[in-house]
């Protein structure tokens, strides 16, 4: 099966606090090799590789207490997230405390597809670093 | 949500990574401290000891005030672990740190503490009425115990009882049983001075007569 060609890497796109609100891109959900979740794909405004881990940890006071019914996958949690660019470049601009090093924009998701659903095993998104 | 607001969540979710550690040792000196502080409930059981001692309550009296103990050590043990539950979190569970997801927990964990503490305040006093309740019945209902009692050894046996006077005629007690039979109501005895042998104060009369 033919791969699309890899989007170019804008890097000299300027930092900004851009929402792009959902986008229908393709991004893929699964296990990082350290064991925790990653979602990857591609960011619609730099169009760079973005890959953002998730963990699993005590925010503060307990978890879990009071929610009901069994709890849900971290795909189906992730989906409901806005995800960051994380493509790792300091764009222009880049504020010194940013926590997300990319270019500053965030969007959601329509759906995330696991590697295995997007045609990509390894789930190693095709692109320019 | 904003935007703006959805970023601050995730930020937060972000730097949540980096103080696991710390947040865990905070929560478990928490339950620590309360956990110790379970322990100090037991004085509620030790509190009705020597002149509150339940069993020398009637029985009805007994049973109230065992009752009412025994409800008050739970309400309080309750109220307790709500209290530590409600400043400290539940422990064990872990949620996905990511900013919705650390969004709707906090908002559940609100609405969860809100809860807890009313619930524990609840207990807590619930708890110490039934204590001051049980306390009060145990007081209320213990006779006072006799004071100057003697055991006085005679040519013909013993007897126990309070002490009253002696003199010419001999030792005078208020002593129960005598004449009328064991469980008797106690009534004044005059034991000859010539059949008194001995005269011993003692704590409590026991079985000796």
């Amino acid at each position: 099966m033919t791969q699309p060609p890899p989007p170019s890497h804008r890097f000299d796109t300027a930092y900004a606090d851009a929402d792009l609100g959902e986008v229908s891109d393709e991004f893929t959900v699964g296990p990082s090799p350290d064991g925790h979740t990653l979602v990857r794909g591609h960011c619609p405004r730099c169009l760079g590789r973005t890959a953002t881990e998730y963990r699993h940890g005590v925010p503060g006071t307990g978890a879990g207490a009071g929610t009901k019914g069994p709890p849900a996958s971290d795909a189906a949690l992730l989906a409901q997230e806005r995800h960051f660019c994380e493509c790792g470049h300091p764009h222009p601009q880049l504020p010194a405390n940013a926590v997300f090093v990319g270019c500053g924009a965030s969007w959601r998701v329509r759906a995330l597809v696991t590697p295995a659903q997007s045609g990509n095993p390894t789930g190693t998104p095709n692109g320019t670093p | 949500m904003t935007a703006q607001s959805d970023r601050r969540w995730a930020e937060l979710a972000r730097e949540l990574e980096f103080t696991q550690l710390d947040e865990l040792r905070r929560q478990a000196e928490g339950w620590r401290t309360g956990l110790t502080g379970l322990t100090a409930l037991l004085a509620v059981l030790v509190v009705l000891k020597g002149r509150d001692d339940l069993n020398g309550l009637p029985d009805t009296a007994r049973l109230v005030a065992s009752g009412l103990v025994a409800l008050a050590f739970l309400l309080l043990v309750a109220g307790s672990v709500l209290a530590v539950r409600a400043a400290h979190g539940r422990l064990g569970d872990r949620t996905l740190l990511a900013g919705q997801a650390l969004r709707r927990w906090t908002e559940e964990e609100v609405r969860r503490v809100v809860t807890s503490l009313r619930w524990a305040s609840v207990c807590c006093v619930a708890g110490v009425v039934c204590a001051a309740g049980a306390i009060g019945v145990a007081w209320v209902e213990t006779e006072s115990p006799k004071d100057h009692l003697v055991r006085v050894s005679t040519t013909s046996g013993e007897r126990c009882g309070e002490f009253l006077g002696s003199g010419r005629d001999g030792v005078s007690l208020r002593a129960e049983g005598g004449d009328a039979g064991e469980g008797a109501k106690a009534k004044r005895v005059t034991l000859p001075a010539r059949t008194v042998i001995s005269v011993t104060p003692v704590g409590s009369c026991g079985a000796a007569k």
